[in-house]
């Protein structure tokens, strides 16, 4: 029974391929151990690590749960109970003075309340819950979330209120945790003033400042360009609300939390308030205690005007659709970030642009659409403001090809190909060079659709991919991760231009299926309709906690739910090892 | 006597109704499944008003339906705009293929050029409108968003065509820079 897929796999490996993928340690079923399944770590025991997420649909407000399913214990039906809606209950108060702070009194002006975090079974699985109290009534409030550990972040509508900050577990052993966030006083709350400018003009007598933008009008109302806001430099946790600097003036005041004294040393960040205004963003260290009076200067950081360039693949094919950015230091050392934006049917765009600091510092990042040939680029460029006129150089850029990686999936037990399957490959690790950094531009997934010998390619960019198969037909999905680069031809010196994958095989399938059930207001075991339900595998990936996804549905209005997920032994559709 | 009056009553009378003549037309054979209409069932994120914060360095919302249709061999198509208008263009649509079940999610467009989009929202109120129909879309023009409807043929031999539905849903997003 092995031997022909293995056969399979060898041919597949030597048809013609000068370039060769890193897999994990498997690429079938058939290459594992009894009663184990190739994943996308290797091979392991699907009935080991299995936490499912519920998530009660829309209506019912129980948003994502995780349960953890001891070693062995996934049957057939699976019922999941939700109990009551997850929230965080607690109250907003503010002291009444600095003379007493431990006097409070409710606060009950709007406040919008985030909480940030990442699910405490689930490792990789972010969530992010947000409400907004209007008029809370003696300040309490409560917010429906979902489980996680989480960094709850409430910022009053009214901004000279700076905002607090707390953390939180929220899920079922832990209960319903309840918070107070005591707002400083209106006098406990420091105040930062100070003046920002582009800088102090000296050739006129005696000098005078030189504003950092014109005033800016919407629908009759003056509309701030640049915000300040003051952060912790070690946590990055904010210690004021954003405040505008008046335009006509250069002038601000921001108020900040009282917890500020207590930092060696603050970060007060200027920034456009919008995408894309050709202002930088700049960063001033501050240390404490706070001055005075702030005097802080941008830097001369000249003007905007629109650069424009060409894009174009390896055969100087013109690249229609591919997403540009243009970003780096400025004259002054503040940073700029242009808008997105994306290259016309002749491969050119156009982009408002500050002028770099320096000799290529700035980065030119392009990303061509999914299905091009032409494969991410990031450049060093530089941009020239003069005359109101913006020069980019190079401006004409040349990309390299991808690597077109070509695949085939079969049928369980190596019952023919699988036809129809979905294989869609997400970029892992977004790096830049050997920096780390995030690229400034994500890599949309590409996505292929196998044909009727189960065989199909896609261009990719090189970089670790995780690739997921979804059959068309009822069989669990199967993922594997992949890292895709360029190998020297052996005969010719010349990086290959093709991968050849591993050859994948879908699991054989066990149905499992029950209810979801929860608590709606005062009644118990309640039907929860049209809950979303997602099965991971939760393991190690190089080292690393990983949740690996088995499958996914959704129940009916009933609240039923039906899932196939990968199994070694039992059979549901046609397949056996 | 009373005894066969009663058998009369009971017995006799049902065999009597027996005896009522029957109407001898076929009965024609059941038509052709029609199509069944998706519905969107569930969004998220929940509520249709929402906080988007611009720029892509924050870490944001992503936009999903759950959508039900009888038709579990359907594919879904979606359509996503950001400020629909007539003048408005779509975003490359979404294919949501089969997998057997009646509930499926449909996810916002991956495509760069809607994510970026999204994040080079200015600050203010925004529309985010999805359209998802179990057909392919035939023609957006002026805001007129039509899906193909194919044929079907009737026991007959006639030919008629079978309806494909659009259902819809928007999310008003309160676009604020990145806290």
């Amino acid at each position: 029974m092995k031997a022909l897929p293995l056969v399979l796999i060898g041919l597949l490996a030597g048809c013609g391929s000068t370039s060769a993928p890193q897999s994990a340690a498997c690429s079938s079923d058939l290459e594992c151990d009894d009663g184990k399944l190739c994943f996308a770590e290797g091979c392991g025991d699907p009935n080991k690590g299995i936490v499912v997420e519920v998530e009660g649909g829309s209506l019912t407000g129980q948003f994502a749960r995780d349960f953890a399913l001891p070693s062995g214990t996934l049957g057939a039906n699976q019922n999941f109970e939700l109990g009551q809606a997850l929230s965080l209950n607690g109250q907003f108060l503010r002291a009444v003075s600095t003379l007493s702070p431990l006097e409070r009194s409710s606060y009950t002006e709007a406040v919008v309340v985030r909480a940030v975090g990442q699910s405490m079974l689930l490792p990789g699985i972010t969530r992010s819950f947000e409400g907004r109290f209007e008029h809370p009534e003696r300040g309490f409030f409560e917010m429906k979330v979902g489980a996680g550990d989480f960094t709850i972040t409430a910022t009053p509508a009214d901004r000279v209120v700076p905002p607090a900050v707390t953390m939180a577990q929220v899920g079922a052993d832990t209960g319903t945790p309840s918070i107070t966030f005591a707002f400083p006083s209106v006098d406990g709350a420091p105040a930062l003033a100070g003046q920002l400018i582009r800088k102090l003009d000296t050739t006129l007598a005696p000098p005078e400042p030189l504003l950092v933008s014109e005033p800016f009008t919407r629908a009759g109302i003056e509309v701030p360009v640049v915000e300040l806001q003051l952060f912790d430099p070690t946590t990055n946790l904010p210690l004021s609300q954003r405040f505008p600097i008046a335009s006509t003036t250069g002038e601000f005041a921001v108020i900040v939390s009282p917890e500020a004294r207590t930092r060696t040393s603050l970060l007060l960040v200027a920034a456009p308030r919008e995408p894309g205004v050709p202002i930088p963003t700049r960063r001033f260290l501050i240390d404490t205690p706070l001055p005075a009076a702030l005097s802080l200067e941008y830097g001369d950081y000249g003007a905007a005007a629109t650069a424009t360039g060409t894009i174009v693949d390896s055969q100087g094919v013109a690249v229609a659709g591919a997403q540009v950015v243009l970003e780096g230091t400025v004259a002054g050392d503040g940073t700029f970030r242009s808008k997105i934006v994306e290259t016309n049917a002749a491969g050119e765009f156009s982009l408002l642009s500050l002028g770099s600091k320096a000799e290529g510092s700035f980065t030119l990042s392009v990303v061509p659409p999914r299905g091009s040939r032409a494969a991410y680029s990031q450049r060093p460029v530089t941009v020239k403001v003069a005359n109101g006129a913006a020069t980019l150089s190079p401006d004409r850029l040349s990309l390299e090809d991808r690597l077109v990686a070509r695949g085939q999936v079969q049928r369980p037990g190596g019952d023919g190909p699988a036809q129809g399957v979905t294989v869609r490959a997400t970029l892992q690790l977004e790096t830049k060079g050997n920096t780390g950094d995030v690229r400034a531009l994500p890599v949309e997934p590409a996505e292929a659709i196998t044909a009727d010998d189960g065989t199909f390619e896609m261009p990719l960019d090189p970089g670790k991919w995780r690739f997921e198969y979804f059959p068309a037909e009822v069989l669990p999905l199967a993922s594997r991760l992949v890292t895709i680069k360029a190998v020297l031809d052996p005969q010719s010196g010349q990086p290959g231009a093709t991968i050849d994958l591993p050859l994948v095989q879908l699991s054989a399938a066990r149905a499992v299926s029950g209810l979801v059930t929860g608590t709606m207001g005062t009644q118990v075991s309640q039907a929860v309709p049209y809950s979303q339900l997602r099965f991971f595998r939760v393991t190690t990936v190089e080292g690393k906690p990983a949740s690996i996804l088995l499958g996914s549905t959704i129940s009916d209005d009933r609240g039923r739910y039906s899932v196939v997920l990968p199994t070694a032994s039992a059979t549901l559709d046609g397949g056996s090892r | 006597m009373a005894g066969l009056l009663l058998c009369a009553l009971t017995v006799c009378t049902p065999l009597l109704g027996c005896l009522i003549p029957q109407d001898d037309q076929v009965i024609a054979a059941l038509p052709p499944k029609r199509n069944s209409p998706p519905r969107i069932v569930g969004q998220a994120p929940p509520t249709p008003r929402t906080t988007y914060y611009s720029s892509s360095g924050c870490p944001n919302k992503t936009f999903s339906l759950t959508v039900e249709d009888e038709d579990t061999g359907d594919t879904l198509r979606s359509l996503w705009f950001i400020d629909v208008s007539p003048s408005a263009l779509p975003y490359a649509p979404t294919k949501t293929p089969p997998n057997g079940s009646k509930q499926r999610a449909v996810g916002a467009p991956t495509s760069l050029s809607f994510t970026n989009a999204l994040s080079n929202l200015a600050s203010g109120t925004h529309l985010l409108t999805a359209y998802v129909a179990d057909s392919e879309f035939d023609e957006v023009s002026n805001g007129v968003i039509n899906v193909t409807r194919p044929p079907v043929v009737l026991p007959t031999g006639e030919t008629v065509t079978d309806d494909g539905y659009i259902d819809s849903f928007t999310w008003v997003l309160d676009v604020e820079p990145c806290p």
